[in-house]
C-alpha cells in the first residue's frame, strides 16, 4: 500500500487530456494531449499562434476549456493548485510603481509565504539573479533584463513545485539566457517540474522532452534526438556529384528516399553511418563521380523548420 | 486577511505614486470647494431686515440708527407688528427682524429693557452675525444709560439658505462620486493593461480579497478627500453641519460604496484605463448637471427633473443637504438613504458579477 502511494506521487505532475480551447469560432487548441512527469523539464515549441500560451492559460485556470487538466494532483485553477505553481507570463507584468522588494513582498503575501520565511527567501532570490543592490529601485526604472530576472524570482517566491514559464528568455541577451537556463537546471535538480515555451532551438536542447505544436495540435513529441528523427523520418546523408539529377534517379530506383536540397542530394536513411558506404558504392558502380558524401547531423532547428514550415518559422522568430 | 492587507498596501502605494492621479485626488476637491466657496459665500453685508418700534422713544430710535450705520443689516421695512415681520422672514423677504416693545426706554433704567431679535434660522452665519451685532450695540447702550438691556433671540425656521450652504453638501457628493468612480474604474483596468491582473489570477488570491483590498484603499483615500472638503467648507466658509455628523458620515460612506461598485463594474467592461476614466467622467458630469447641484429639484424643468430621479447623486445630495443644512435626522432622510442602499447593493452585486465573469476562475467550474 505504501509503495503504491509512493508510486502515485511519482507519477505525472501535469496531465493534459484532449484539451480544446475556443475563442469564439476559432479553435486555438484542438484536442491536445500530453503529460509532464515529476522532475522533468518539458519544452513546448511552435510558431506564434500554435496555441502554446493558450494551453498555458488553460493549465493555470485562466481560460474556459474542454477536456481534462490535472495538475499537482488537483483541478486546474483551484486555490490549492495555484499555491503549488509559479507562473512567469510572456509579457512583462509587475507593478511598475512598486520597488523590486515591494513586488516580491506583495507576491509573497498573496501566495501565503509565512512571515519568518519571507526575509530569507527574498534575500536568497535577489542574490541568485544579482538584484540585491537594486531592491529599493522602482521597477519602472529597471532595464529589460533586470525586469525579466525580477519576473522570474517573483514566480518562485513561494517555492512552487511546478514552474510554468512562457518564453522566459524572450528579449534577453545571450549571457543572461545561459544564466537563466543554468538556473532552470539547478531548480530541476532540486526536483522542480518545469514547463517552458521557447523560440530558441539551442534552449530547447536543454529540455528533457519536447512537444512541437502547430495550429493548436501536437505534431511531435520526444527528446531532442527523437524529434529530429521524427522530423525527417530518419537520418540524413548529403551527396554532391557531377550529375545530381541522374544520381537522384538511380538512388530512387533502388528504393532510397531521396531529394534535392540546395542543389545537393539528400538521402533519408534509418542509420546514416551504416548506410553511407552502401550509397556511395551504388553510385560508383553507375559511374557517378562523387564530389563528396557525408552524414549530416540534423539540428533541432532543421527539424523545427520541417515541422512548422519555413514561413511560419520565420514569422515566429521575428515575432 | 493578510492577503487583503497586502492588496490594500499595494494599492495605496500604486495610487499615491502615480503623480497625475494624485494631483487630481488632492486638487480637485480643494478647487471645487474653494471656487464655489468664494463665488457663493461672500462677506455678510446688507442683510435685509425689518424693525418694529413699538416704543418710539429717543433710545429706541438711537439704537435703530446705530444698527443702520453698521451696514451689516439693511433696514428695508418698518413693520407694524412682530408677527407681520415673522411672516416676512418666512416668505424670504427679510432675514432679520428687530422688535423693540413698548416701554423699552422706561424699563432700561430698571435694568429690564428688552429687544427681541427674530432671525432666519436656516442661514446660520447671518443669524449669528446679526445677533452678535445687536448684542454689542445693546450692551454699549446699557453702559451709556446706566441701565440694562436684554437681547432675546427667536429663531424662525425657513427653507431658504445661503448658496454655499446649499452647494457644499453637493460638492461632497460630487467628490465622492467622481473620484470614487475614477479610482475604481482605473484600478482593475490598470492591472489588466499592465498584465498584473493575469499574474494575480494565477495566484491563490481570492477575487473577493482582491476586491476587498482595493475597496478599502480607495475608501481610505476618498474619506481623506471628504474630510478635506468638510474642513475647508467649515473653516473657510462657515458651513455648518447641523445634524448628526455620524449620520452624515454613514450616508457618505454608503454613497461612496455605491460609487466604487459602479466604478468597478465600469472597469470590468472597459478595455483600458482611459476608457474606464472617460466613462466615469461622463457619468459624473451628467450627474452634476442633472442632480440638482446648483438648483433645488423643485426649480428644475420637468424633463430634467424626471432624469434627476434616476441619478443616485440626486439622492445623495438630498440626504447630505437635509443633514447638513436642516439638521434633519434619519427619520427624515430615510427615503433617500433607502434609495442609496438599493443603489449600493445593485452596483456592488453587478461589480462582483461582472468581475467574476471577467476575471474570476475563468468559468472553469
Amino acid at each position: 500500500m505504501f509503495l503504491l502511494v509512493n508510486k502515485l506521487s511519482m507519477a505525472a505532475k501535469l496531465v493534459v487530456e484532449n484539451l480544446t480551447v475556443r475563442y469564439g469560432e476559432f479553435l486555438a487548441v484542438d484536442g491536445l494531449t500530453f503529460q509532464v512527469e515529476e522532475g522533468e523539464i518539458l519544452g513546448m515549441l511552435g510558431p506564434n499562434g500554435a496555441g502554446k500560451t493558450t494551453t498555458i492559460k488553460a493549465i493555470l485556470g485562466l481560460l474556459p476549456f474542454e477536456g481534462r487538466i490535472e495538475i499537482a494532483g488537483g483541478v486546474a485553477g483551484s486555490l490549492e493548485v495555484r499555491r503549488k505553481i509559479g507562473y512567469m507570463p510572456q509579457s512583462f507584468s509587475l507593478y511598475q510603481n512598486l520597488t523590486v522588494e515591494e513586488n516580491l513582498r506583495f507576491f509573497a503575501a498573496i501566495y501565503g509565504v509565512s512571515k519568518g520565511e519571507v526575509e530569507k527567501r527574498i534575500k536568497e532570490l535577489l542574490e541568485i539573479v544579482k538584484l540585491l543592490n537594486r531592491k529599493d529601485e522602482l521597477v519602472k526604472n529597471l532595464s529589460g533584463g533586470m525586469k525579466q530576472r525580477l519576473m522570474l524570482i517573483c514566480s518562485m517566491i513561494h517555492d512552487p513545485e511546478i514552474l510554468i514559464l512562457d518564453e522566459p528568455t524572450a528579449g534577453v541577451d545571450p549571457p543572461l539566457r545561459r544564466t537563466f537556463w543554468e538556473h532552470f537546471r539547478e531548480l530541476n535538480e532540486e526536483g522542480k517540474t518545469i514547463l517552458v515555451t521557447t523560440h530558441y532551438m539551442d534552449e530547447a536542447e536543454n529540455c528533457d522532452r519536447l512537444i512541437v505544436m502547430r495550429d493548436g495540435t501536437k505534431i511531435a513529441e520526444g527528446n531532442a534526438d527523437e524529434i529530429k528523427k521524427q522530423a525527417l523520418g530518419g537520418e540524413l546523408i548529403i551527396i554532391d556529384s557531377t550529375k545530381n539529377q541522374e544520381a537522384l534517379q538511380i538512388l530512387r530506383d533502388v528504393g532510397f528516399d531521396s531529394k534535392i536540397i540546395e542543389d545537393k542530394i539528400a538521402v533519408i536513411v534509418d542509420n546514416s553511418a551504416r548506410r553511407l558506404p552502401e550509397v556511395v558504392d551504388i553510385l560508383k558502380k553507375r559511374d557517378v563521380s562523387i564530389a563528396y558524401a557525408e552524414t549530416r547531423k540534423l539540428t533541432l532547428e532543421d527539424a523545427f523548420l520541417r515541422f512548422v514550415g519555413e514561413d511560419d518559422a520565420m514569422q515566429s522568430n521575428s515575432g | 486577511m493578510s492577503e487583503v492587507l497586502a492588496v490594500f498596501v499595494k494599492e495605496l502605494k500604486v495610487i499615491l505614486r502615480e503623480k497625475r492621479l494624485l494631483a487630481i485626488l488632492i486638487m480637485q476637491p480643494i478647487i471645487l470647494i474653494t471656487v464655489f466657496g468664494y463665488a457663493f459665500s461672500g462677506e455678510i453685508k446688507n442683510v435685509p431686515a425689518a424693525v418694529i418700534d413699538d416704543d418710539g422713544s429717543f433710545a429706541s430710535k438711537q439704537i435703530i440708527s446705530a444698527i443702520i450705520s453698521t451696514e451689516v443689516l439693511d433696514i428695508k421695512y418698518f413693520a407694524a407688528t412682530a408677527s407681520e415681520a415673522v411672516d416676512m422672514i418666512k416668505r424670504g423677504d427679510i432675514q432679520v427682524a428687530i422688535y423693540i416693545p413698548e416701554g423699552f426706554y422706561r424699563e432700561i433704567k430698571n435694568g429690564r429693557g428688552e429687544i427681541r431679535v427674530f432671525v432666519d434660522e436656516s442661514n446660520f452665519n447671518v443669524a449669528i452675525t446679526s445677533i452678535n451685532l445687536i448684542e454689542r450695540i445693546a450692551s454699549s447702550f446699557s453702559r451709556e444709560l446706566k441701565g440694562g438691556i436684554a437681547v432675546e433671540q427667536r429663531y424662525i425656521f425657513t427653507t431658504k439658505t445661503r448658496m454655499i450652504d446649499f452647494i457644499a453638501p453637493a460638492i461632497i457628493g460630487v467628490v465622492i462620486q467622481m473620484l470614487g468612480l475614477i479610482l475604481s474604474a482605473s484600478s482593475i483596468a490598470r492591472e489588466r493593461e499592465e498584465g498584473t491582473l493575469e499574474l494575480i489570477l494565477a495566484t491563490p488570491l481570492r477575487s473577493a480579497d482582491l476586491i476587498a483590498g482595493k475597496f478599502l484603499a480607495i475608501t481610505c483615500i476618498i474619506v481623506l478627500d471628504i474630510f478635506n472638503v468638510m474642513l475647508i467648507a467649515h473653516y473657510l466658509f462657515n458651513v455648518e453641519v447641523r445634524g448628526s455628523i455620524l449620520l452624515l458620515f454613514a450616508v457618505q460612506l454608503l454613497f461612496l460604496t455605491g460609487s466604487i461598485g459602479l466604478g468597478l463594474a465600469i472597469s470590468a467592461v472597459s478595455a483600458t484605463q482611459l476608457q474606464g476614466i472617460q466613462a466615469s467622467m461622463l457619468m459624473a458630469i451628467v450627474s452634476i448637471f442633472l442632480s440638482g447641484f446648483f438648483y433645488p429639484l423643485e426649480s428644475m424643468p420637468e424633463a430634467a427633473r424626471l432624469i434627476a430621479y434616476f441619478i443616485p447623486l440626486t439622492y445623495a445630495n438630498l440626504a447630505f443637504r437635509n443633514v447638513m443644512v436642516k439638521g434633519n435626522g434619519l427619520d427624515v432622510v430615510f427615503p433617500y438613504v433607502a434609495v442609496l442602499v438599493f443603489y449600493t447593493l445593485l452596483t456592488t452585486l453587478l461589480a462582483i458579477r461582472l468581475l467574476r465573469r471577467k476575471i474570476g476562475t475563468g468559468g472553469v467550474s
